[in-house]
């Protein structure tokens, strides 16, 4: 499913969070939104998402203005996970993954073949067939995010929107969300993500789309866009830009500050001064 | 391929061409068990009282033979204060049940939130004004203004409904003292039966105020049913149930309009009686699979507590009975005490 | 109102003020009754005027009705708003009060109950079977708060109140002769409150306000955390016991005197910390005077709104405080928790 972002802008809170921002992923593409805390990206994000109306602009998937969708049509087509998603207590594995199908059900459609046959074939491919039946709440942090993909996976959307993934997950963990992502691209489904970890962020996107302050500040793919420039201007931070051996893609190196910065002489002599408070 | 176990293996699935059904084996088994004890708890409710009739003679009774006694007591007393508590109690408990589930918190409630306090009112300022007691649509009037009031105030629903839930409070507080300042001004003849009433209490509650309710409840009972698909998405944040294709506003407003319907048709009968619709929901939550919202099992458990309650004030006091009300108040707090203490 | 905790004297001139206003409401509290007699006679007497002291019904009226009723209305009030600091401040809730987490109710319980069976009689009686109520409802709330979140402690203490209600109900239905009597005074009303039973509570009160700001202290240091408040010196569970010790005590004189009343613990710290800052000693203060302010100002209203009848003040207070609270909850501060 192709997406694309025609020159929206959205305001959040008397704010405004994204401004003429346009942007064009095609079918089966990993792009990856990234920038500074407060740069709009989970704002664009749920703009996309339908969540969130855009003052002006449009949001088009395979040429179909999303606002146009019925909430039920426009789940066919997006799936959205938010960040640190919450579910029901005590639910298990299964009844989570099963509220996936539910755009393709109705009062006398509960449980249809298609169903069953989908359910399963998520939980395989996020191998969490055998968690099916444990309560959610009982898992770890990396098994609990694969169960979550899977009930996207079980909605069968062909544009999935994901919003920091990975944020609470430990290393481990983290390869095998971005893997399993990076996999559902390869089966043709279009995937955009939100990351604050720029490094996750270059060495797996086939687009990568840097923000700041509402706007898009660079937009391609990471072998050319990602420069020392890029991530000064970003989070002026320095950092050296290697290649990974196996593929290539850039690898992002921050340079440890070798000399002390002039803020810190200044912040010791304000530790003086509190003690006589 | 592996070999997987059904997904459903705790369910039937049956299918037609292109529509399925899915009947969950544990929700039936239950609703079973649940039907059974309120069946149990009619008939002793028949059976016990400040006169004990035994079963022999309270069942035929029902169906017309036996003496004349008898039947009095059964037919014109009995059988009628136990059908007000059927109706009374399943309203309470589903009214109950959607409001949990649409909060996301167990102590949300509809006596909480001051929408049994606005149905009292009205009834009050109805007697007041009119003289007209117990006109069941007065309570619903009641309920749904302060409702709406509540709503108005609290803007948008917020995260969990705290909003809802603190204004829900303010108000219920200012109407109970509304209620009270009313109470203390009015004559003494209208101030004890309002006093009972507002206490919350069965007695004397026929047939001529339970069955308009009855007919309400017919409609918005299986309404909510029909809605319970998507009101399990509302468990979810609404980012994610919009996400998963659910009209949140929308699916919003006609929940909170079931709830209130209902909690209206709930004090309409026997006054504000409390903690059913607190209790019911989280007592059938215990027998039901955590994805299910238990509606109609919330409905029969609210129908079993009233009853019990109800006989309980029977025979407790040998002067007086006690309004049901009044039972369900002082065995609310311990319950809810368990509750919040027994997790995690 | 004031960025950074104000200097002494600001807080000086807070309380000056305030408390000039106190007296001017005292006074006008002294002239003004639900009953017939005019304020025109009611000044003469306190004037001095022979003429007017001579009149009994004049005198009975102020002695025994007005005069009682504005001490324990200056009493209770002071009370209800420094129990509604040390609970603010303790449970970190901006909820939290004696009287919304069913502590009062408890208490009128208590009162309930000692009436029912023990024949209590005076302001002491009456205070200790209170403090027992409180110290129960008390109970509960610490044993709710440390598991629940800040809207559930609320949402618990509200169903605690009315189980508490219920059974007072309970005992009042059972006793025809105690439910007349006291029928007013289990909604929270200060009309008919003794001189001899104000006197008695006035001293246990001034005791347990100083306690309140011997507790600050302590209480301030609390709130940065235990494992912090230890290393400062100081004993976070002794802390927290005579601070439960203390909102009960208050509440029992509260309840004692008036009645369970709601609302005002919030009203008052609320004003009290906009005014004040965030410092602890000055709050209490604060909210004392103006816990006291409102209370009078409600009973003054309660005695005039429905003429010539005297309204429970606590429905004058849910007028004053279910807005309130509304207002607190709209703002965007208090939002989240």
């Amino acid at each position: 499913m192709r997406l694309m972002v025609k020159n929206i802008q959205v305001s959040y809170e008397q704010h405004l969070a994204v401004d003429g921002v346009s942007l064009s992923v095609a079918a089966g593409q990993l792009a990856v939104i990234v920038g500074p805390n407060g740069c709009g990206k989970s704002t664009l994000l749920r703009s996309i998402a339908r969540l969130q109306k855009p003052q002006s602009g449009q949001v088009l998937v395979d040429g179909h203005n999303v606002w146009q969708l019925s909430p039920r049509k426009a789940a066919h087509a997006i799936a959205l996970l938010p960040q640190s998603p919450i579910a029901p207590e005590g639910i298990s594995v299964t009844d989570l993954v099963r509220y996936g199908r539910h755009p393709h059900q109705g009062l006398l459609r509960q449980w249809s073949a298609r169903d069953e046959e989908v359910v399963n074939a998520a939980l395989l491919s996020t191998n969490t067939h055998d968690l099916a039946q444990r309560p959610l709440e009982r898992l770890s942090g990396g098994q609990r995010q694969r169960c979550w993909l899977a009930m996207i996976l079980a909605q069968e959307a062909p544009l999935v929107l994901l919003d920091e993934p990975i944020s609470m997950l430990d290393l481990g963990h983290q390869v095998e969300v971005l893997s399993l992502v990076k996999a559902l691209t390869q089966t043709g489904v279009t995937v955009v993500m939100v990351l604050h970890d720029l490094i996750a962020a270059a060495r797996y996107a086939d687009v990568l789309i840097a923000m700041k302050n509402g706007k898009i500040i660079a937009n391609g793919p990471p072998r050319e866009i990602v420069s020392t420039e890029l991530v000064h201007t970003l989070y002026g931070v320095h950092a050296d830009i290697l290649q990974a051996p196996s593929d290539g893609s850039p690898v992002i190196v921050p340079a440890v500050r070798p000399s002390p910065s002039p803020h810190v002489n200044a912040s010791k002599k304000n530790v003086s001064k509190q003690g006589t408070h | 391929m592996i070999n997987t176990p059904p997904i459903n293996h705790d369910s039937t699935v049956m299918r037609y061409q292109g529509f399925s059904l899915l009947l969950s084996h544990s929700a039936l088994f239950s609703t079973i068990v649940i039907s059974l004890i309120l069946l149990i708890s009619v008939i002793a409710s028949l059976a016990l009282g400040s006169t004990f009739i035994p079963l022999n003679a309270a069942l035929p009774a029902i169906f017309g033979q036996g003496s004349h006694s008898t039947l009095l007591l059964v037919q014109e007393i009995r059988l009628p204060r136990i059908f007000a508590g059927l109706i009374t109690g399943a309203a309470l408990g589903s009214a109950g049940c959607l409001i949990q589930t649409m909060a996301r918190n167990r102590l949300a409630s509809p006596d909480l939130l001051g929408i049994n306090n606005g149905a009292t009112l009205a009834i009050i300022l109805g007697l007041i004004i009119g003289n007209i007691l117990g006109s069941w649509w007065l309570a619903l009037i009641g309920a749904a203004t302060c409702a709406l009031l509540i709503f108005m105030l609290a803007g948008r629903w917020g995260r969990q409904g705290y909003r809802v839930l603190v204004i829900g409070l303010a108000i219920a507080v200012m109407l109970r003292s509304v209620i009270e300042l009313l109470m203390s001004t009015v004559s003494l003849q209208h101030a004890s039966t309002l006093y009972t009433w507002s206490l919350g209490s069965l007695v004397g509650r026929g047939y001529s105020a339970s069955l308009p309710a009855a007919f309400g409840l017919t409609l918005l009972l299986p309404a909510a049913l029909l809605l319970s698909r998507r009101l399990a998405l509302l468990r979810f944040e609404e980012d994610l149930a919009a996400s998963l294709g659910l009209n949140v506003s929308k699916t919003q407003f006609f929940i909170m309009l079931l709830t209130i319907g209902l909690a209206g048709l709930g004090v309409t009968i026997g006054g504000p009686i409390g903690f059913i619709a607190l209790a019911a929901p989280i007592i059938a939550s215990r027998f039901a699979n955590p994805a299910h919202i238990p509606i109609f099992r919330s409905a029969l458990i609210g129908a079993i507590v009233i009853i019990c309650a109800d006989t309980l004030g029977r025979i407790t006091n040998s002067h007086a009975e006690v309004p049901v009300g009044v039972i369900t108040s002082i065995l609310g707090g311990p319950f809810l005490l368990w509750v919040l203490l027994s997790k995690q | 109102m004031f960025v950074s905790s104000p200097t002494l004297a600001q807080l000086l001139r807070w309380m000056l003020l305030l408390t000039a206003l106190l007296l001017g409401l005292a006074f006008l509290s002294l002239l003004i009754g639900s009953g017939h007699l005019g304020m025109k006679d009611s000044l003469a007497y306190l004037a001095g005027d022979t003429q007017a002291r001579t009149n009994e019904q004049l005198s009975m009226v102020i002695q025994s009705l007005r005069a009682p009723r504005t001490l324990a209305a200056i009493i209770v009030g002071a009370c209800l708003g420094s129990a509604g600091v040390l609970l603010q401040t303790a449970t970190r809730n901006p909820l939290a009060e004696s009287g919304l987490l069913g502590v009062n109710a408890g208490a009128a319980l208590g009162v309930v109950i000692g009436i029912s069976f023990a024949n209590a009689q005076d302001g002491y009686a009456y205070l200790l079977w209170a403090f027992g109520g409180a110290l129960l409802g008390n109970g509960l709330v610490l044993l709710v708060a440390s598991r629940a979140s800040a809207l559930k402690l609320v949402l618990a203490g509200v169903a605690i109140s009315a189980t508490f209600q219920g059974l007072s109900s309970y005992l009042l239905l059972s006793n025809i002769s105690s439910f007349d009597q006291y029928r007013f005074w289990v909604l929270g009303s200060l009309s008919g409150v003794s001189l001899s039973m104000t006197l008695q509570l006035l001293p246990i009160s001034v005791f347990a306000l100083l306690l309140a700001l011997i507790m600050a202290r302590p209480l301030s240091a609390l709130l940065l955390g235990d494992d912090s408040a230890r290393a400062l010196g100081h004993n976070p569970t002794l802390t927290r016991s005579i601070i439960a010790l203390t909102v009960t005590l208050m509440s029992g004189i509260a309840v004692a005197l008036a009645g369970p009343l709601v609302f005002l613990g919030i009203v008052a710290p609320y004003a009290a910390r906009h005014i004040v800052g965030p410092r602890i000693a000055s709050q209490i203060l604060l909210a004392a005077l103006i816990g006291a302010l409102v209370l009078l100002s409600a009973d003054i209203l309660a005695r005039l709104v429905i003429r010539p009848f005297d309204s429970p003040v606590g429905v004058i207070l849910a007028f004053i405080g279910a807005p309130f609270l509304i207002l607190l909850v709209r703002s965007s501060k208090v939002s989240t928790i």
